[in-house]
Parts: structure tokens; sequence; C-alpha cells
């Protein structure tokens, strides 16, 4: 289940940033990917949301730098949606 | 990936993603190509892919630029900006003002102030380009007070409206300039939770989500391909459960369901009533049907409720071949490309054959939802023109006697035989400020016979022919059968003592009958004798899948090729060479009565 949220992640950034599917790493962050950009980043937050179904708070959106805080924000937002 | 069936609904953020990186990725060869330029108050590079993702799909190849935010004034003043520098083909005015901001900004302290600034803008942005300007309405909030207070800018949905009202009443009178999007139409459809990010307003100055910019590109996309020439001209129909309800072959006269005020024979009679609407504009209406013929023309000429006619139909295929074929041969008979034909049929079985088979042409298939059948084609704004004229109109009637001319072709063995006993008569003559228009549409409809592609709006048009080193010929051509009108343009330039053949284009409809060396010769013999040069004449071919005989013609005039770039082939003529024989066409000179 883990496992396919990440790699639902992956893909989803491999579309918006236009990068191949299995470049994508733990070491990935707005540093290493050239279309991550502020712009790449909303593009990020659209797909993201729509993949998953969720919405991002502010706080959670500023946070999305890195490939392993989006793995990690999205699992936190889907967990909170449960339970509420 | 181009069927339009395909795409109308359900493609999500990230299938355009996907779409659009697949494209920059592969980098095919679209032939149209186009420049948006964004002058924008506010974040607005989110439409990027949505926009890409439409004009991609249509084959256009698209430059995306952007303004500095708030640099509206500086790009239009300063001569170095993009916005003047690269005269983009079409500028989007994006302005967007939340409601806090509307008045609190020091500049406009009422309503007319506002107004003064955004009319000396959209005036001079026509002024100072050659654009097409895209403008926007205003979006008042739906959280307004209760009560209206007349200081209170939230209560006062009604300035907004005042506000808008104006900026239409601008759009309309400068409408060969202004196309006016109205934003409000898209929070209609969408609510205004579905439309405005209140959260990406104040993080990044990007106030909309991403169903409002989805909408927002479906507009600009829809106005660049009708700009770019993605022109429908004919409309392909079924018959059973598509002009009515039931099975004239089963059901009988009598009992099909076709009706001026009951339900559901209502939804039918109104969607011929659009069909009708249609043919008013010009669009060919083809009856592509698996039935008896008797049977098909029963209806059309005898149901007191069925508004189409016998004579309203271009060309028809009422037989039980496939109709893959069946519309090719539509094609074929209506000298056609299949990107300007639509085909609607009930059935998906013919729906995704026809587009299996013929990928080119736009299939959409009568809703489920019968009751949306009478907007189907709005909906998905086919057949949407900037611009009608009078050839339009008559081009059904030119059809029909295509279709004559035709049978008639068959009886003949000898080509030459055929073509003197048409009786072709030409007049050529330096375009008149009457026929502006209809070269303008020339230029952006024609395809197929067509040199260089120059699309041009009737302005550039009129700018040609007050330009003393160019010249504009327009051809008019009739024969037995008929008169087809203006059919063919040749602009040439007088290049430092070399003719320069801007654009050469003849309509589709008189291929194929020599008109085109008749024309030629006759403009070249003009053009040398006014601007006294012996032979030295050169050209641009502009090479496309569907430009082929251009390539011919070319090479049987004479012409050689001497640079290639792209596809772009610049041709040089020395010498004429000698022509098929078309000393059976009459050219007569000055005023077509």
């Amino acid at each position: 289940m883990n496992c396919d949220i990440e790699s639902r992640i992956k893909k989803v950034m491999a579309n918006v940033f236009g990068v191949n599917v299995e470049s994508i790493t733990e070491d990935d962050s707005t540093d290493t990917i050239e279309k991550w950009t502020s712009l790449g980043h909303m593009n990020l937050v659209i797909a993201l949301e729509e993949e998953f179904g969720i919405q991002f708070n502010e706080q959670a959106i500023i946070e999305l730098i890195s490939y392993p805080l989006v793995v990690y924000t999205v699992k936190e937002v889907l967990e909170t949606e449960k339970v509420t | 990936m181009n069927n339009d069936v395909e795409f109308t609904r359900t493609t999500s953020f990230n299938e355009m993603l996907g779409f659009v990186n697949h494209i920059e990725k592969n980098k095919p060869s679209f032939h149209r190509t186009t420049h948006i330029h964004f002058l924008r108050n506010f974040t607005i590079e989110p439409i990027e892919p949505f926009l890409k993702f439409y004009l991609y799909s249509a084959h256009i190849n698209v430059h995306i630029t952007y303004s500095d935010y708030d640099a509206i004034h500086t790009e239009i003043l300063n001569s170095d900006s993009t916005l003047i520098l690269e005269q983009p083909e079409f500028v989007v005015l994006s302005l967007f003002y939340h409601v806090n901001d509307l008045f609190s900004h020091s500049q406009y302290q009422n309503l007319s102030d506002l107004k003064n600034y955004v009319i000396t803008l959209y005036e001079s942005l026509i002024e100072k380009t050659k654009s097409l300007i895209l403008i926007n309405t205003f979006i008042p909030s739906s959280h307004g007070t209760l009560i209206q207070h007349s200081a209170d800018i939230d209560g006062l949905p009604a300035v907004y409206e005042q506000l808008n009202y104006f900026i239409n009443e601008f759009a309309s009178a400068h409408a060969s300039r202004i196309i006016l999007l109205d934003w409000n139409k898209y929070v209609r459809l969408l609510s205004e939770e579905k439309s405005i990010d209140h959260r990406y307003w104040y993080m990044n100055k990007a106030p909309f989500k991403k169903e409002f910019l989805n909408q927002y590109a479906v507009d600009i996309s829809n106005i660049v391909k009708l700009v770019k020439g993605q022109i429908k001209k004919c409309l392909i129909l079924d018959c059973d459960n598509t002009l009515w309800g039931g099975i004239i072959g089963e059901d009988g006269l009598e009992k099909i369901k076709l009706d001026y005020y009951e339900y559901p024979g209502k939804i039918y009679y109104d969607f011929q009533q659009r069909i009708i609407n249609l043919y008013n504009r010009g669009i060919l209406i083809v009856l592509c049907s698996k039935n008896n013929a008797e049977d098909v023309w029963n209806v059309l000429d005898n149901h007191p409720a069925s508004l189409l006619k016998r004579e309203h139909i271009a060309a028809h295929k009422i037989n039980w071949n496939d109709k893959a074929t069946n519309i090719k041969e539509i094609a074929e008979e209506l000298n056609l490309g299949f990107d300007s034909l639509v085909f609607i049929d009930d059935s998906a079985f013919e729906c995704g054959l026809v587009s299996k088979f013929i990928p080119e042409i736009t299939v959409l298939q009568v809703p489920k939802e019968l009751y949306l059948l009478p907007q189907l084609l709005l909906k998905n704004k086919i057949f949407e023109s900037l611009n009608i004229n009078e050839a339009d109109k008559k081009r059904t009637l030119s059809y029909q006697q295509e279709q004559l001319r035709r049978t008639s072709a068959q009886q003949f063995v000898d080509i030459e035989e055929y073509l003197k006993s048409l009786n072709l008569k030409l007049n050529i003559h330096i375009a008149k400020d009457s026929e502006f228009a209809r070269i303008a549409q020339l230029t952006q409809k024609t395809n197929q016979f067509n040199l260089s592609l120059k699309r041009y709006t009737e302005k550039e048009i009129q700018q040609f022919s007050q330009c003393e080193n160019t010249k504009i010929f327009s051809l008019w051509t009739s024969d037995k059968f008929g008169d087809y009108g203006l059919t063919g343009v040749f602009i040439a330039k007088n290049n430092s003592n070399h003719i320069y053949i801007d654009s050469f284009l003849q309509s589709c409809r008189i291929l194929s009958k020599r008109i085109e060396y008749a024309f030629f010769t006759y403009c070249f013999e003009q053009l040398k004798s006014a601007w006294d040069i012996t032979t030295n004449c050169y050209t641009d071919y502009f090479q496309t899948q569907r430009n082929g005989q251009i390539f011919q013609f070319l090479q049987m005039l004479g012409f050689r090729k001497m640079n290639e770039k792209d596809n772009f082939h610049e041709y040089e003529l020395n010498q004429l060479s000698l022509l098929p024989n078309f000393n059976f066409i009459q050219i007569n000179e000055g005023k077509h009565s």
C-alpha cells in the first residue's frame, strides 16, 4: 500500500518535471531537479492534489521541497483525512 | 492520441502533463506555430500545461512568453520589449483584482478611474501592436455583504457589473482586434469554490484553480485554432437516431420521433435547427447513413417536422458500405481535407470505426443524455468562426454544381476535351477594397493549393494594397455550370528588381482545371511589364503534407530549388517552362460584374 503511494508520487513527479520515473531517488529535491522551480512546485501541488484527491494546507505546501518530504507529507495528509 | 472523442471530457491534469512532456520530447513537426504573450498582473504561468495540451492536440506548436509582473506599461512603452519587438500573434491581457486590492490600490480611487485605466491600456495595445488581443472580465466576490454599503466593495457586485458591461461595449466596438473572454462564465460553470484559490493567491499571487485555468485555456486555444485556420467546413451526419429518433426503415414516416413540440421529437427538431443555422453560415451538410436512400429522402421531402430538406444536402452516401470508406469518398468528391470534416453518429461502433481509419476527422457521438444533443456542436466549439462573409453562403450551391460537373467528367475520355467544354472564364484584376475580407479568408482557409501558407488578416491585406511595391491580384472564376466567385489570390512584391511571390493560392473548388497556369502566367506577365523586370523571380514554398500539389506546380513552371531550411524551400525562376495548353480558358481583365 505504502509502496503504491510512493510509485504514484514518482509517476506524478515524472510528469510534472519531465523526467523518467526510474531516475527519481531519495536524494532528489528542489536542488537536484532542474524543473523544480517555484512554478514547477505549483504544478506539483496541483498534480498531487488531483492524484490523491487531497488538499494541502499552506504549511504542507511550503514543506514539499524534496522527494522524501513529499512522500511523508502526502502520507500524513492521507492519514489525517482517514481519521476525520 | 489525436482523436477528439477521447479528449473531450475526462483528461486529468496529470494526463495533460504527460501528453505535453511526450510531445516536447519527441518534437513532431507541426506546420502551424504561434506565439502567445501574456501581459498580466498576477501569476498566470500555471495555465501553460493546459494551453500546450489543447494546442499540441490540435497540432499547433506554441511559444508562450510572459511580461514581468505589473510591467504592462513598460512593455507597451519600451520599443525593445517582447511585446513590441517580437509582435506576438496573440496578446493575452490577464488582469485580476482581488477584492481587497481593487480600490485600495492608490491608482484608482473609484470606478471611473479604473475604467479609464483599462481603456487606455486596450487602446494603446491596439495602437502599438498588430496582435489579436484577448482581454477578460472582472469577477465580483459572491460573498458580498447582505446589505449593500456604498463604502464596502464586497457589497457592490454592481460595480463589477458596470465595469464588465463597459468592457464588453468596448470589445464589441473593436471586434477585429479585441476578443473578450468572460471569466464570470467560468465561475458560473464551475462555482466560485472551484475557481478561486485564496490559498495560492496569498502564497504565490496565483488566484486560479486548475478547473478555471482549464476553461481559460480552452477559450484561448479555440481562438488560436480559429485564427490558425483549423476551420471545419463540412458536417457529415448519420440519419437514424441522429436526425430523428427511431429507424425510418422499420418505424416508417409516421412513427419516427421528430416533432416541433413533443418530447423526444423536439430534441431532434432543435438539433436540425442548429444544422440549418450552420447551413446558412456556409457549412456543407452531408448525409452518411446505412439505409435505403428513398426512405431517407422521404423524411427530408415529406416529414412535416423535418427542417432539413433535400436542398440543404451538399453530398450524400446512403448505402450499406462501411462509413470510413464512404467518408473518404465524400472528402474526395468535395475536395476537402479530413481535418475539415466533422462526423456525428449515434453508434459507438461507427464513431470508433471512422476515427480509427480517419484519425484527422472530428468525431462526435450523439450523447446518451439525449437532451444534450442540440448543444453538442456549440459545447464543443465546433464550426465557430471569427468572420462570416457572403461567399460562404454560396458554397453549398457551388459544391452541388461540382457534383454535376463530375458526372459529366465521366463522359469524356480526353481531359482537354472536357476542360474545353466547360467554357472556363477567368476574371483577373488588382484586388479591390470590397474583396479584402474574402482574400484574407482565403489565405486563412486554403491549405491544399497554397504556396507559402501565409495567413493574413483583412487589415494586413489592406496595408499591402497601399504599398507601392506590392501587388495583389484576385481571380474570379466561372464556367458553364455556374459562378465560383473569388477563388484565387496572387500577392507579389518588387524586391530590388526581383519579383518575390509572397502568396499564390487557389480555392480547392477550381483545382485540376489548368486554371493555375493561366492565372500564374497572366499575373506574371503583368508584373514583368509593370515593374520592368525580365524574369528574375523567386519564392518561398512552405511544404506541408497537404500542399504537395504546389511542388509539382513549381516544377512544371520551371522553378528550381535554391535553398532548404526545415519546411521552407526557396525556389527561383529563370525561364518559364512550356506549360500544358490552357488557351481554351478565357481571361478577362478589370472589374468583375
